[in-house]
């Protein structure tokens, strides 16, 4: 804890195969040369993952500086549909590399029609989400109705804004119904911009993977039982290429008539 | 170094912390904390916490007339870390200095209502509640072993076979294994020591905890002040020690490596 969790180590490594060797090339921070090893395979290497970002593999540090967002690992996803809309996220919680628990809520229901799910450092999730409850509830007791989600997405960004220079770690994603059952999604950085979308948001450490799933599985006007099977295949399959998400999927389906809570259960690692 | 372990058995939750002072503290007759943290950083502050979180739980009870249930105090725990780790110090000569405390929590409880329970704290304040929880350097061989070996209705004694599963594991593979280990357990009858595992005793002071929840019980390991009241200890010791000995002195051949080769090659 001597080093700030935002350094992220300034080194970048390939990882190339050829000849039956597979080559490690490093090139650190104030080198101007890369460093080069190479392990003897004794067969022609045929398929080479790499990690995308230097800062998360190719080391056996415990102690890795990660990004702060990467800390405990999440993602998650909302989708629309017609006339209902669904959210779901990854069940695990960890501390960097290491497993904690695999049954970790981050979604949460603020009212019927409005579902936030909070990715990011589970601490300010949880911190995030009893501020939001207790806004809500005040606004009930003095409107005597439910939040629209529209205004509760101003005042999720509103309270994020007030936090610019020591921000939530936490990226919102909001679905609701709004009026004549429309449905309802954004999603916000941690501090607060929003975006909002006609089909799907994503968020979290495995983001990019879900953007690509989504697009490609997503249709519009999609019925809830359909709803859901799109987006349980988004999600399993996004998760299954982040190694800090997983461990199965939370999924909430909201019709003007019902919610329906399931639980998913994926490849459990 | 210290760790600290806990688990839910079938109404009992143990703590188990490795020390030689007695990290475990009790907040009320059925609870129990065990606090770890950053080794340097946590004697005095680890106790001030834990004691700061004791005495509020009292007043509550004195106020209310009602003891506080293991999920409020938790929360209450957890509320405190999160408040003091974005908060500023204006004591201090430079106003911007934040003072959060570096302390990970597991609390384990019984209430009437809802039985057995441990909660795991972080020292960022991320609050969870689990079957079965690790800190420390031994977390990583202890929270694999429970893993395997961990059901949720164990027995006490089951329970005490997989704790002492995961002493073995922490002291032959971990290093800077702390020598002693104090269980603690807490059930409907209250929190209380029950037994230790020595094999050394002096006054240093290393934490091992972790829980699991079973009937409840918390162990916690104490210093050598403390007389052993487990005789059953001194055999179960016997074979540790003799397992760390025989693993001492065993001599691994240096490993020369053909494989790797290091070349710079200039751009």
């Amino acid at each position: 804890m001597d080093k700030s969790p935002m350094e992220a180590e300034a080194t970048i490594y390939l990882l190339c195969g050829k000849d039956n060797k597979v080559y490690l090339l490093k090139l650190q921070k104030g080198n101007t040369s890369w460093d080069i090893s190479s392990f003897n395979l004794g067969f022609e290497p045929r398929f080479i993952f790499s990690a995308r970002k230097s800062s998360k593999l190719c080391s056996a540090n415990p102690n890795l500086p990660m990004s702060i967002f990467e800390y405990n690992g999440s993602a998650v996803v909302a989708m629309v549909g017609k006339n209902c809309f669904a959210i779901a996220s990854d069940r695990r919680l960890g501390v960097q590399l290491q497993t904690i628990a695999t049954d970790f809520q981050r979604i949460s229901k603020i009212h019927d029609r409005v579902f936030i799910g909070l990715s990011g450092l589970a601490t300010d999730v949880q911190t995030l989400y009893q501020r939001l409850v207790f806004r809500h509830k005040l606004y009930q007791l003095r409107e005597e109705r439910d939040m629209k989600p529209e205004t509760f997405a101003s005042l999720v960004s509103a309270i994020l804004y007030e936090k610019r220079f020591g921000p939530y770690l936490c990226q919102p994603v909001i679905a609701g119904l709004g009026e004549d059952d429309k449905p309802f999604i954004c999603t916000m950085d941690s501090i607060g911009a929003k975006e909002l979308a006609k089909d799907f948001v994503v968020s979290g450490t495995a983001s990019e993977s879900l953007y690509g799933a989504c697009e490609a599985m997503y249709k519009p006007d999609m019925e809830a039982e359909e709803l859901f099977e799109t987006i349980s295949q988004a999600l399993l399959s996004s998760v299954d290429r982040d190694c800090l998400s997983g461990w199965g999927g939370h999924v909430y389906v909201v019709t003007p008539t019902e919610i329906k809570e399931r639980i998913l259960k994926g490849r459990m690692d | 170094m210290e760790c600290v372990l806990g688990l839910v058995g079938k109404g009992f939750a143990i703590l188990l912390h490795k020390n030689n002072e007695d990290k475990i503290m009790l907040l009320d007759s059925h609870k129990l904390v065990a606090a770890s943290g950053e080794p340097g950083d946590l004697s005095n502050l680890g106790v001030q916490f834990t004691e700061y979180v004791q005495k509020n739980v009292s007043l509550y009870k004195f106020r209310n007339g009602i003891p506080l249930t293991t999920a409020a105090a938790a929360n209450f725990t957890r509320g405190e870390l999160a408040t003091a780790l974005r908060k500023l110090s204006f004591a201090s000569v430079r106003p911007s200095v934040k003072n959060p405390y570096s302390l990970n929590i597991l609390m384990a409880g019984y209430d009437n209502e809802s039985g057995a329970s441990l909660y795991y704290i972080d020292y960022i304040a991320t609050l969870h509640k689990v079957d079965k929880g690790a800190f420390g350097y031994g977390s990583y061989f202890s929270l694999s072993t429970m893993d395997r070996h961990y059901r949720s209705d164990m027995s006490v004694e089951e329970a005490i076979e997989l704790v002492d599963k995961c002493i073995l594991e922490i002291r032959s593979r971990l290093v800077v294994a702390p020598p002693n280990f104090v269980i603690k357990i807490v059930d409907k009858d209250g929190a209380r020591d029950y037994a230790w595992r020595q094999s050394v005793q002096f006054d240093l002071c290393c934490v091992v905890t972790f829980a699991f929840v079973g009937r409840l019980f918390l162990t916690s390991l104490f210093s050598s002040k403390i007389n052993i009241e487990d005789q059953a200890n001194d055999v179960f010791l016997q074979n540790l020690t003799q397992n760390n000995d025989n693993i001492s002195k065993q001599i691994y051949p240096k490993h020369k490596s053909n494989h790797m080769k290091n070349t710079k090659r200039s751009k």
